[in-house]
């Protein structure tokens, strides 16, 4: 049916150096490029490919309320931005934005343990935020721009 | 005929051409013009009928134009007409002196169109600021942008601006005070179209600033349609829509619980990075809120700072109060730390007082200090934790303190992981008597991930240990220990294939995980439950070695776990349109291990979970959804089921349709809509039907008006709240472009009840595409 095994080479660029902020994700996105064989310079001089991180943030909404008000589900938001520029163009690319969202139902009774379960949550969206941007980037050429 | 007179420039250099335009490099140039044009020995220039002088990029017109070389003195009489930068004044007579664009007009009006706005002078951290704390929790609404433009917010999200608007005015005397600089005796002000005079700002002095867009009104009085709304000595606006010092628009309302209400909030625009609103509610039942929402931040800190004082409730006879502090610190090196304390006089404050939700529904306030540590390898987080528990059952454990050591180093191939905890649970004064004590954790692993762009394979192995030294429990269980040995082995392949569908390039991949985990059993009967629960289960939980989160309980485990993705990525752009799962967990053991271990009938019979499926989409730019199915294959019934999806074709025009179901809890349905209705109406509203309770949960309607350069919106709610019964609430609002740029409470309710509203003054004339990615 067409389907095949990913190539060993998803990603153009064979160097890449990280830009701007140090958001959360930046360790995970590291080993995963890493794992594809991108080697993170630090000068951006070295690089054939820059990646800009600029902005994350979490959102936490009231998703569901039971008939007496009281919360039975929440929904949570991170949402990261991030824009890319080959080292050889003058101009940085698009800002492009990854929003992954979750829910959880909600409990006041178990409050800690819900606490917990968020943050393994927001764990788990920053986790999948790392495969967006790496998606983002293989469809990035810079031989193409 | 055309003359230019210059100290360098002599004057028969006659330039071609007639525009000014091309005049403009030659900033102290000057073109005169006119049907009959007299020069007096190059000192004085007199133009008659249509004349016109040009000078930088200040050009006046008039039917007579007298201007004087050596001192630079402009007089234009008749149908007068002077152009400063962007700004067109006219009227019966001007007297000017050009090189200072000092001088005074009669009579006169003023209009400075849209394209003439400064948008440069916009502070980019005065942005941030506004953006950072323009969250939900926020009463009032901070609205900064250029007008008229979009542009992303920190988010990098697309986001939309107020729409500019002309901005006009007339007086009986206009003083050029310098390039920038205009001064209004006994003037109107008005952002409203040339022929529409809706409102007004009548004031005895106006100054206007083209510079910082700003301006500020004396002894003013707002008029709208001929009826004065407020009365200030002194006022100051921006018809840039930038924060400004100043009263803000009064929302009228009307509440079950508390009566006839306004506020009238006053906004005090501090500094760039720091600002207050203060607000006085007056409740017809109950007397006067004192409001004060304070916010800073600074490079290495920020907060917010929220108190709400009702002196002798009419109603109750007592002082309540609500009061939020909240700060967070970046100490350097790595290290943060913060507070966040909550604190309400009584418990029935939100029920009674807010129409929010997300303050009506709270049961737990938390008063906690936080100090934070993180680098490359480490991380270390100390809590103290106490809450404010107002429906007097669901207390939880206080942490005091909480202490959490977790970090990883990497040995070639290998992860070593380290995970310690230290806490002590203590026990609320007003709870029923519980088990208290401190619990230590430590959790060492080492992981091997093999890692490829096809796939991975990474085992684990670990052991948890964990000692409590309890209170309040039988004598012989005050000093316990539990180690358990964890194996686990993730494992995952990717798969591709390309295609196309109208030409447009799509990947699709196909993702098969498995995840084995083996954690043998010991029984945990006599632990006491401080942080433990059971999480749902989801495409994060299927695949996590414990099924209770905290770590009271460890489940004795023998199981695997196997879930399918697929996704289509657009080629050209690497944007996921769509990915569905499917799921399900195999068990070779039984439960062994529960929160409550008196009730066998809750034990797990099933030698499989659950199956679990999600499909998140966004198609075509303007359809969203999101749906997540649970279904017990044994007893063939829909465990939990939950559809969230928007259609936002453009600003202004949403539909937010959702469906809730969890097995003996939820079962809800939820719509809700901002829609135009043409000739500047926009429908708001929003239904939220608990079909398990056969009741209304959430409803909203509303009616927007958008008149061009005003703004009213009326919106009526219920409200369920969790500690008293349903608060019916009528709020009203009216907002005057450029004056009232802060909305309140309306806006953020329609935000909380509508996502994806947009306040119709937001709404561009023409929706551009790139609103969507």
């Amino acid at each position: 049916c067409g389907f095949q095994l990913r190539g060993s080479a998803p990603l153009s660029f064979t160097t890449l150096s990280f830009q701007g902020s140090a958001l959360s994700i930046k360790k995970d996105l590291k080993r995963m490029l890493e794992t594809n064989n991108v080697k993170i310079v630090e000068s951006a001089e070295d690089a054939e490919m820059l990646i800009d991180l600029l902005n994350e943030s979490t959102e936490k909404r009231i998703l569901s309320l039971s008939g007496g008000g009281l919360v039975r589900e929440f929904e949570l938001y991170y949402t990261v931005s991030f824009r890319t520029r080959p080292q050889k163009e003058p101009l940085w690319g698009k800002v492009q934005t990854i929003q992954i969202r979750r829910d959880f139902s909600y409990n006041d009774k178990v409050l800690l343990g819900k606490a917990e379960e968020e943050a393994g949550l927001y764990a788990d969206m920053r986790k999948e935020s790392v495969r967006a941007i790496l998606r983002r980037l293989s469809a990035t050429n810079p031989e193409q721009l | 005929p055309q003359s230019h007179a210059n100290e360098n420039t002599p004057p028969e250099s006659i330039p071609t051409e007639r525009t000014p335009s091309s005049e403009q490099e030659t900033t102290d140039g000057i073109v005169i013009d006119g049907d009959k044009l007299e020069l007096h020995l190059d000192r004085k220039m007199r133009a008659i009928g249509n004349a016109e002088i040009h000078r930088g990029k200040q050009t006046a017109y008039g039917d007579i134009i007298e201007y004087n070389v050596q001192n630079d003195e402009l007089h234009v009489t008749g149908n007068a007409r002077v152009e400063v930068g962007g700004a067109t004044l006219s009227g019966p007579e001007l007297r000017m002196r050009l090189s200072e664009s000092i001088g005074e007009m009669r009579d006169a009006s003023i209009i400075m169109p849209k394209s003439a706005r400064i948008s440069s002078t916009q502070d980019d951290d005065a942005l941030v600021f506004a953006d950072e704390l323009g969250n939900e929790q926020q009463r009032y609404q901070t609205r900064t942008g250029a007008p008229g433009t979009t542009k992303m917010n920190r988010y990098g999200e697309v986001q939309l601006a107020p729409r500019a608007s002309t901005v006009r005015g007339n007086a009986e005397h206009i003083y050029f005070e310098g390039e920038d600089k205009k001064r209004l005796t006994n003037a109107r002000y008005t952002t409203c179209e040339v022929g529409v005079n809706d409102w007004y700002i009548k004031a005895s002095e106006i100054k206007l600033d083209d510079y910082t867009s700003s301006g500020s009104a004396t002894n003013a009085r707002v008029e709208f349609k001929g009826v004065p709304l407020l009365y200030t000595p002194w006022i100051e606006f921006s018809f840039n829509n930038q924060r400004k010092t100043g009263l803000l628009a009064p929302t009228m309302g009307s509440t079950s619980r508390s009566g006839f209400e306004v506020l009238t909030p006053f906004y005090w625009n501090i500094a760039p990075n720091m600002d207050a609103t203060l607000g006085v509610r007056a409740l017809s039942k109950r007397g006067v809120q004192l409001q004060g929402e304070f916010r800073y931040m600074e490079e290495n800190f920020s907060g917010t700072d929220n108190i709400e004082y009702l002196p002798s409730d009419s109603l109750t006879n007592e002082n309540r109060y609500f009061a939020s502090l909240k700060h967070q610190h970046r100490l350097g090196n790595g290290w943060s730390a913060g507070y966040s304390l909550d604190k309400v006089s009584d418990s029935q404050y939100f029920s009674e007082l807010s129409t929010r939700i997300v303050t009506t529904s709270r049961i737990n306030l938390p008063q906690q200090f936080n100090v934070d540590y993180a680098d490359e390898n480490w991380s270390f987080n100390a809590i103290a934790q106490k809450f404010q528990t107002l429906d007097n059952v669901s207390f939880p454990y206080e942490r005091l303190p909480q202490m959490t050591l977790s970090g990883g180093k990497t040995y070639g191939d290998m992860n070593l992981n380290l995970y310690t905890q230290l806490v002590a649970f203590d026990n609320n004064n007003n709870s029923t008597a519980r088990p208290t004590g401190t619990r230590f954790t430590a959790y060492p692993s080492i992981t091997l991930p093999m890692s490829r762009p096809y796939g991975y394979i990474t085992p684990k192995l670990g052991v948890h240990y964990t000692s409590y030294n309890l209170n309040n429990v039988a004598a012989d269980q005050e000093s316990l220990h539990r180690t358990l040995p964890i194996f686990s082995l993730d494992s995952g392949l990717y798969f591709d294939r390309d295609f196309k569908i109208a030409n447009r390039g799509y990947s699709q991949t196909i993702e098969p995980r498995l995840f084995y985990v083996y954690i043998p059993d010991r029984n945990q009967a006599k632990i006491p439950v401080f942080d433990s629960s059971v999480t749902d289960l989801n495409f994060a939980t299927l695949f996590s070695e414990n099924q209770f989160t905290g770590n009271d309980r460890i489940n004795n485990a023998n199981q695997l776990s196997f879930a399918l993705t697929t996704r289509f990525i657009e080629s050209s752009s690497g944007t996921q349109r769509l990915s569905a799962s499917i799921g399900q967990r195999y068990y070779f053991a039984d439960q062994q291990v529960a929160l409550d271990y008196s009730n066998l009938s809750t034990f797990r019979k099933n030698n499989s979970s659950d199956v679990i499926a999600g499909i998140t989409g966004q198609l075509r730019n303007s359809w969203k959804i999101d749906a997540f199915w649970q279904y017990n294959t044994d007893d063939s019934t829909a465990v939990r089921t939950t559809i969230t999806s928007r259609y936002n074709p453009e600003p202004g025009k949403v539909l937010n349709l959702s469906y809730s179901y969890r097995q003996d809890l939820l079962d809800q349905f939820n719509i809700s809509s901002q829609w135009p209705l043409g000739k500047g109406w926009y429908g708001i509203g929003r239904m939220n039907y608990s079909m398990r309770e056969k009741n209304i949960i959430e409803s909203l309607a509303g009616l927007e008006y958008d008149a061009g350069c005003w703004q009213a919106r009326g919106v009526m709610q219920r409200v369920t709240t969790a500690t008293a019964d349903a608060n019916y609430a009528l709020f009203f609002q009216l907002e005057l472009g450029g004056l009232a740029s802060i909305g309140a409470n309306p806006l953020t309710v329609i935000k909380r009840n509508v996502p994806g509203y947009v306040g119709s003054n937001f709404i561009p004339d023409n929706p551009q595409s790139s609103y969507y990615e």
